[in-house]
């Protein structure tokens, strides 16, 4: 089957299980960290845990 | 049609299949509500009430937030990559580590973290509303264990209700319910340091702290946090594959389940060292009388319905991961199937499995450490967050090119069970009583994800197949 991401819509994959399967490839993809969401996640997840410990044990 | 209500076309948030972008509509402040949703419930007071075993409130306002943020930080390494870039659910996010069959583990572990404390905060609401009921004269002594059982099997039958509106319902459910969580919340805080003082709270000493000295303590009080928190794998795609960038995950994700449900945990540490006694339907109607007390009642029911209705919604996507369940058994019934069995605890033994499932439940969270350290590995060491081919997660047999040995992968399985037993060799899981003097300097959960991910990492480069994708080109 030869199916193109114009064809991954929620009414094309209303197919039979097997094509599903197979559009899943062309399935459009949402958007991956960027570096400022790394940035918010290593200062909220290390850099803010590593000050309150500091602080806790002070 | 076959999934939710919301019209004729699938609804594909009530499926275990991707949600596509075009259906992926939470924003972050929708996601946010449900996270905290799931996050804060009975269990924090419970949680902050233990810490309060080993610190006092200063250090343990440190060590809960800490723990709570650090593993959230690593929970959302392992989680928001795949499930917002590719709409995912959490379990068929462990077939390219564990196999196509091996993820059925993963299954397991999810499953019964998810129902069972579904059924610990279910029993916990029904005898609250009997309690409640009692202490305003409106019911006897003689009937309050056929009112909570009645209140019990009442809240299951809401959670399937609820549950029936799909992801729209999470959605609104979660927006009234954490609006409610924020101002109860705010109101216990204001409560407690309005009754007691701040610095009486300051002033007090922990419980129980261990004899191995002050670091030991401060240690396990985080720790208690850390393997607490590391929960939230089980809940994550449920929630944030509904998000559409892995930027409006992360605020969400740190903010409400690192931050928000210790936030809450606080007021079970500070009312644990200042009254003994973490639970606000005691010590609230203490100090301000049963009316308080309905109060509380409403938390306690906002809340554990809450975290219920996310809970068994990410339990029936998982259990959709099961081919013959999925083709078979429309949303309605396999949410019902999900919840038959809270409906046979609620009923027949609610007692017997509340006193006896902390044991199981302390056994079966260790695993989710490694399985956590494995999917950091797998996404960033090995790349597979860009190479990841989608529709071989949802064939179950040789086509799918994460179907290595049998549909098992050794190495990934492997490090599970070695990072589990690195768990247990420092830390006893059900007492908290360490087993090994580094425990101070290392915690139990770190080592744990740290073992499942080098064992991983090792196990793949030396006899795993780093790039099955591949297979597909050839």
């Amino acid at each position: 089957m030869q199916a193109t991401q114009m064809d991954f819509t929620a009414d094309a994959i209303t197919e039979s299980p097997d094509d599903r399967i197979d559009l899943l490839e062309f399935m459009p993809t949402g958007e991956p960290l960027t570096r400022k969401d790394v940035i918010v996640l290593c200062l909220s997840g290390i850099v803010a845990p590593a000050l309150l410990l500091i602080w806790g044990w002070a | 049609m076959k999934g939710g209500i919301s019209g004729d076309v699938i609804d594909q948030s009530v499926e275990s299949w991707p949600v596509p972008l075009a259906q992926r509509t939470w924003g972050g402040w929708h996601a946010g509500a449900v996270s905290l949703t799931a996050g804060v419930a009975t269990w924090s007071f419970v949680v902050g009430g233990f810490a309060a075993n080993y610190v006092d409130a200063r250090a343990g306002t440190a060590a809960m937030l800490a723990g709570g943020l650090i593993s959230q930080f690593l929970v959302s390494l392992a989680q928001i990559p795949a499930v917002t870039k590719y709409g995912l659910e959490t379990v068929s996010t462990t077939k390219p580590q564990l196999g196509t069959r091996g993820s059925a583990f993963a299954l397991f572990i999810q499953y019964l973290t998810l129902i069972g404390w579904n059924c610990v905060l279910i029993i916990f609401l029904g005898r609250a509303v009997s309690s409640t009921l009692l202490q305003l004269g409106l019911i006897t002594g003689d009937m309050h264990g056929s009112v909570a059982i009645v209140a019990s099997v009442l809240a299951t039958f809401s959670i399937w209700v609820l549950l029936l509106l799909g992801a729209e319902g999470l959605k609104y459910t979660g927006v009234i319910v954490a609006a409610g969580i924020f101002i109860i919340g705010t109101w216990m805080y204001v409560l407690l340091f309005q009754t007691y003082g701040l610095a009486a709270i300051v002033e007090a000493k922990p419980l129980a702290p261990l004899p191995q000295g002050r670091l030991m303590n401060y240690t396990i009080a985080m720790e208690v946090l850390l393997v607490s928190s590391i929960g939230w794998w089980a809940y994550m795609g449920s929630m944030f594959r509904l998000v559409n960038k892995a930027g409006r995950a992360v605020y969400p994700s740190m903010g409400s389940l690192g931050f928000g449900w210790a936030a809450i945990g606080l007021i079970g540490l500070y009312s644990g060292l200042i009254v003994g006694q973490p639970d606000p339907a005691i010590w609230i109607v203490e100090v301000a009388g049963p009316v308080a007390g309905v109060g509380v009642l409403l938390f306690v029911i906002m809340a554990n319905l809450g975290s219920a209705v996310v809970a068994s919604h990410a339990a029936a996507l998982g259990v959709g991961q099961v081919p013959i369940l999925n083709k078979l058994l429309s949303w309605p019934l396999k949410t019902f199937l999900v919840l038959l069995p809270m409906f046979i605890v609620d009923i027949f033994f609610p007692s017997a499995f509340y006193d006896n499932i902390g044991t199981f439940m302390a056994f079966i969270g260790i695993f989710i450490a490694p399985l956590v350290g494995v999917q950091i590995v797998d996404w960033f060491a090995f790349r597979r967050i860009d190479t990841l081919h989608v529709p071989s997660l949802f064939r179950h047999d040789q086509r799918s090119c994460y179907w290595y040995k049998g549909g098992i992968n050794p190495p990934g399985i492997v490090a599970l069970v070695l990072g589990a037993l690195t768990y247990i060799a420092l830390l006893d899981p059900v007492s908290f009583v360490p087993n090994l003097e580094m425990v101070q300097y290392t915690t139990a959960t770190l080592p744990s994800a740290l073992v499942g991910a080098v064992v991983y990492y090792l196990g793949m480069r030396l006899f795993g197949d780093i790039n099955p994708e591949a297979k597909r080109a050839r």
